[in-house]
Parts: C-alpha cells; sequence; structure tokens
C-alpha cells in the first residue's frame, strides 16, 4: 500500500494512505503539478492552512470515505433544493464537535477541496441554523447585532414577514 | 461565524429554506450583504411580496433580490402599491411568481412591467383579466419561460408580444362548465418564434387538443392527456401531424384515452420518429429506439391503448386500476373484452378496483380470462362478485402459483373464495389474504401453502 507523508501547519507530519490524500484535490493537484514523487519516502506536501488537530479529523473522515463514489455535479443538480436531512450517522457522529473545530473543518475541506467534507460540514451548520429567529442565529454563533437603532426598529416591525410563507 | 470568507457562508445559505434565508439576513449586516452580493443566493431567495407586507419591507429595498412572489392583488390600489415597491429593484429581477391577481385595468399592470427587463421566468397562478380589458407588455428581451396555472382565457393577450420565448407551460386542473377556449393561448404562442418546448398539463388541458390550427412546431412537448373531445378522434392526430418531423421528445403521463387510443398510440410510436417518448417517466422510445417496457399501470380510461402498448412492448405485469367510470354500454364492453392471445406472454396481473358501487369489477372478465399463463394474480376489491369472477377465472388460469386477494366482503363470500382457489388453483404456493381471514385459510389450504396476512 503506497503511503504519503502531510506535514500540518505546526510541523507534525502524518503518514498516509495516498488513496486517501487523493480524495483532496488540492494534494492530487499539488503531486501532479509540483512533480512530488509519489515513491519518494523523503517526500512531504505541506498543508501550512491546516493544523495538526483539524488534520488528523480530515484524515479520519477521508479513510471513511476514500471509497465513496464521486458524485457527479450537473446543472440539474444546481438547481435542485439542497437537502440536510441527508447526514449519515456516522457523520453525525464524526461532526459532534465545538463550533470552533467544525468551522476550522469547513476552512480546511475549502482549502483541500474535499468537496463531501465541505458538504457535510455546511449541511451541519446550516441545520443550526434552520427554524431559528435572527436573535437565536446570533445567540448560537455570537455574533454581534450590527445594525443600527433605526435599521433594527425597521427589523421589529418587518417581523411579520416570517408569517409569510 | 462571521470569521467565515464569503463563498463558504454562501455554501452554507443555499441549504437553507425561505423562511431561514429571511432570518439569516436580518441576522447582521455581513449577512445582508453576503445575500445582497450572490448571485446564487439571490436566486434561490423567494422574497414574497403582497399588499399586506410591501409596506414592511423598505428596509430590503437595497438588496437586488432575482426571485419575487407577488400574490393577492385585487384592487388598482392593491398594484399601484406594488409598483412603488418594485420599482425600486425591478431590473434585477429574473424570476417572478403573480399568485392570485386580478387585473383591473392593462394600464396599470404594464407599468408594473415596465420595471422587469432583466425578467427571464415568469409564472402566473390564478391570473385573471377583466374581459373589458386589452393590451399586451412590450417585449422582454430575457424572457425565456412562461407559465400559466389555472389562469383565464384572457391573460394570453398579454403576452403576445413575447417573441423571445422558448419555453410555454400551461397547467389546468379545474373543470368549469364553461368550455375553456384556447384561442388566445394559440394567439400567443403564434407570436413566439423561438418556442421549442411546450406543456400542457392538468386533467382540465385536454380540450387544447380539439383547436383547428396549432400555431407552433415544438420540438419537446409534454401533456397529461393526448384527448381532444370524447368520441372526436381527428383533433389529437391532428395535432401529433402538425408536429411531425420537429417534434424530437413526447411526454405523456397517459395513455390516449377512448377506443381508438390504440390508433393515436400507434401513430406516436410507429409515424412520429421520435428520439425520446415517455410514458410519465417510463421510457418508452430512447434514441429512436423502442425499449424493453415489461411493467405497465393502466385505468380503465387507457384501455384500449393497453391493448396496443402490450402489441408493441413485452409486457410481463400488468396492473389494471378500475375508478368510478359508468361501464354498461354492451359495445363498450365488447371493446375492452376482445377474445385475444395478446397476454400469452403475461406473469402477472394486479388488479385493484376502486370502482366503488359501479360493479365496473365483473366488467372486464373477459380481459382477465385473457390472461391464461399467468402466474400471480392479485386483486383489491370490495366487489361481491368477486367469486362470479373467480371461478369463471381461475379454471383458465392453468399455471397460478400466487394469488392474493386483498378483498373486503361478508364473512360467508370470504369462506366461499378460499374453497374456490383452492378447487381451482391446484399449484398455489403462496396466497396472500387480508389479516382476519389468515388463520381460516391455514385450515383451508395444504401446509406448504405459505399464507400472507396482507
Amino acid at each position: 500500500m503506497q503511503t504519503i507523508k502531510l506535514q500540518s501547519s505546526d510541523n507534525e507530519i502524518f503518514e498516509c494512505d495516498l488513496a486517501v490524500a487523493k480524495c483532496s484535490a488540492t494534494i492530487r493537484t499539488m503531486l501532479e503539478d509540483l512533480g512530488i514523487d509519489e515513491n519518494s519516502e523523503d517526500e512531504v506536501v505541506p498543508l501550512p492552512n491546516v493544523n495538526s488537530a483539524i488534520l488528523r479529523k480530515v484524515i479520519q473522515f477521508c479513510t471513511y470515505h476514500k471509497d465513496d463514489p464521486v458524485p457527479s455535479s450537473t446543472d440539474d443538480d444546481e438547481n435542485k433544493e439542497k437537502r440536510t436531512d441527508d447526514i449519515t450517522s456516522w457523520d453525525a457522529d464524526f461532526l459532534k464537535v465545538d463550533q470552533g473545530t467544525l468551522f476550522e473543518l469547513i476552512l480546511a475541506a475549502n482549502y483541500l477541496d474535499i468537496r463531501s467534507l465541505l458538504d457535510v460540514t455546511c449541511k451541519t451548520v446550516a441545520n443550526m441554523i434552520k427554524g431559528k429567529t435572527p436573535d437565536e442565529i446570533r445567540k448560537t454563533f455570537n455574533i454581534k447585532n450590527d445594525f443600527t437603532p433605526a435599521e433594527e426598529e425597521q427589523v421589529r416591525k418587518e417581523n411579520t414577514w416570517c408569517e409569510e410563507k | 461565524m462571521d470569521q467565515l470568507p464569503e463563498d463558504i457562508l454562501i455554501e452554507i445559505f443555499l441549504h437553507l429554506d425561505n423562511e431561514s434565508m429571511l432570518n439569516v439576513m436580518k441576522t447582521c449586516s455581513l449577512f445582508c450583504n453576503v445575500f445582497s452580493t450572490s448571485s446564487k443566493l439571490l436566486l434561490k431567495f423567494n422574497l414574497k411580496v403582497n399588499p399586506k407586507n410591501v409596506n414592511h419591507l423598505s428596509a430590503l429595498l437595497d438588496v437586488p433580490f432575482k426571485n419575487i412572489t407577488i400574490s393577492d392583488i385585487n384592487t388598482d390600489d392593491d398594484l399601484a402599491q406594488i409598483h412603488n415597491f418594485v420599482k425600486k429593484f425591478g431590473n434585477f429581477v429574473e424570476i417572478m411568481n403573480f399568485k392570485n391577481i386580478y387585473i383591473h385595468k392593462i394600464e396599470l399592470f404594464l407599468k408594473v412591467f415596465g420595471n422587469f427587463s432583466n425578467l427571464k421566468e415568469l409564472i402566473v397562478e390564478e391570473g385573471t383579466v377583466a374581459a373589458s380589458e386589452t393590451g399586451s407588455i412590450p417585449l422582454l428581451p430575457s424572457l425565456r419561460s412562461l407559465t400559466f396555472k389555472e389562469c383565464c382565457q384572457n391573460i394570453f393577450i398579454l403576452f403576445v408580444q413575447q417573441s423571445a420565448v422558448k419555453k410555454v407551460k400551461f397547467y389546468r386542473n379545474k373543470i368549469s362548465n364553461t368550455r375553456y377556449l384556447f384561442d388566445n393561448f394559440l394567439l400567443m404562442t403564434a407570436a413566439m418564434p423561438n418556442l421549442n418546448h411546450a406543456i400542457i398539463n392538468g386533467f382540465a388541458a385536454s380540450l387544447f387538443f380539439n383547436s383547428e390550427n396549432f400555431t407552433f412546431k415544438v420540438q419537446k412537448f409534454e401533456a397529461t392527456l393526448l384527448t381532444g373531445w370524447w368520441s372526436v378522434t381527428e383533433p389529437r392526430l391532428n395535432f401529433l401531424k402538425s408536429q411531425q418531423g420537429v417534434l424530437k421528445e413526447l411526454t405523456i403521463h397517459r395513455l390516449p384515452y377512448d377506443d381508438d387510443g390504440h390508433d393515436v398510440l400507434k401513430f406516436i410510436i410507429e409515424e412520429m420518429k421520435l428520439d425520446k417518448f415517455y410514458l410519465r417517466k417510463i421510457p418508452l422510445i430512447l434514441d429512436g429506439k423502442k425499449q424493453e417496457v415489461k411493467k405497465l399501470t393502466v385505468s380503465e380510461y387507457e384501455i384500449c391503448s393497453m391493448f396496443e402498448m402490450v402489441r408493441q412492448y413485452p409486457i410481463q405485469y400488468l396492473r389494471l386500476m378500475l375508478t368510478h367510470t359508468h361501464i354498461d354500454e354492451p359495445a363498450v364492453c365488447q371493446v375492452i373484452n376482445p377474445e385475444t392471445d395478446l397476454f400469452e406472454d403475461l406473469q402477472s396481473l394486479e388488479v385493484v378496483d376502486g370502482s366503488m358501487q359501479l360493479y365496473n369489477f365483473p366488467r372486464f372478465l373477459g380481459l382477465y380470462k385473457n390472461c391464461r399463463n399467468i402466474k400471480k394474480l392479485s386483486i383489491s376489491t370490495n366487489d361481491d362478485n368477486i367469486n362470479f369472477v373467480l371461478r369463471q377465472c381461475l379454471p383458465e388460469m392453468t399455471q397460478l402459483i400466487e394469488v392474493n386477494l386483498n378483498v373486503d366482503v361478508k364473512k360467508d363470500l370470504v369462506m366461499d373464495m378460499l374453497e374456490v382457489v383452492r378447487k381451482y388453483v391446484r399449484n398455489i404456493e403462496k396466497f396472500g389474504i387480508i389479516g382476519i381471514f389468515a388463520d381460516d385459510a391455514r385450515k383451508v389450504f395444504k401446509e406448504n401453502v405459505q399464507i400472507i396476512a396482507i
């Protein structure tokens, strides 16, 4: 089994299966474009935007999903209602993490271009928003209400919008 | 969360429903700005505007909405209010839905439309134009798709200048006492030289095929029913002939009705030279080639087409749905029960009788008897004639190994039914019956027969 070494931003080295690493389109491109020899034991792929804690989680996710079929994306898919109720129990358990870790996983999935991880993490955040009022959303994510008092008054008046289905 | 880059926030917000999107916009100025600048989000988020809420939406005027629904416009004042609101951002709108709108004065309505220069898709639902009003919306150069749901016949005149439209969808399910005329619809489509996709859906839309002159030729056509006026057989063939050579893809939701349904279906399959032909989602023709269709569900309305389907395709599983049509004329009974060997290859027959007190179930006796090689028979009925039908059919069906009777009749009839099945289905392996009679069935049948409680 071929392996590859990945280096996190805090200089920890992770040795993982090549097939697992190649779940990341970014790593695939680096191997191809930078001419990194997949067979060389000394070559290390630096990942300066991902720390060791998050990279460990990412490798765990990719190891579990490495044999999943690659979903095809079409224009029709773009227009389809995006579901958020189809998260598997393994993924749901995997994403039982604090908000900071969840957002770091999103950023890592985005940087490493791992579509399935990005998709499931975004769905998880969307599920945390669904059904909440603006005030509850602010409390959940610790967001400051930066509307001016006049805008705030307007928003208060406009609460009737929510009743419009 | 507000530290995440904009493209990630967009990705997250795209997973939200309409109401949650609105709440996110109201959370903070950053999120509101993300919506304002994302074309994807603005196309997905549908702003619902009506005379009751329009005065409370002023804070959103800076958001260049692309997808709006305007509803419940019943007076000129309602329309004027909406006009004042949408004129601020009308140029951005790409998708618009008008729902429940009564147009008293076209002049005012045209003012509203003057703002929608980038409109690509328009849906009008329950739209009415006062009979005295005439006039049409000036050309909207980006408008590609028009949908009409349960609209009055006058509405189409509004759109006779929309020559950029490529797709028209008409939907009508409400059956009215007065005949719905398609003259204005055809007048509108005559002015659409780029039209290549038409959809005529709904059970009350079938009179479309009774039109005298079809003003368009399309590459793609879909219809719930390919039916003209009852017993008038020419119009729908006239329509199909008018599309010959141009039409490449046809979808129908029901097989052609009536006693000439088989001729219409045969014409479609053999003469139209279609690339694609679908019955609902079942491909009957793909890439110009007939597909192998083995399962078919039909109602009694489609019975003549069903015969043609069995001629054209190797149907092995037939599901017959009986509804409450009056089938009592001998001529009709003869048409639906011809003696035929068409069903020699049929493996499974399922009859779902929803005809209630009209007793249509036994009227198809001749058809059942034609299915003499089936291995599986399933019947769902509450018709007291069940035992009469079984006594007539079962001796003919010598290959039967499975019988399922979801029959809701009196107990003495059920007991008689068990005896009839036992007597005539010699090689039975599986017998399904409603749960309360499963024990009775176990007493009647040998131990090696699997009894299934339905």
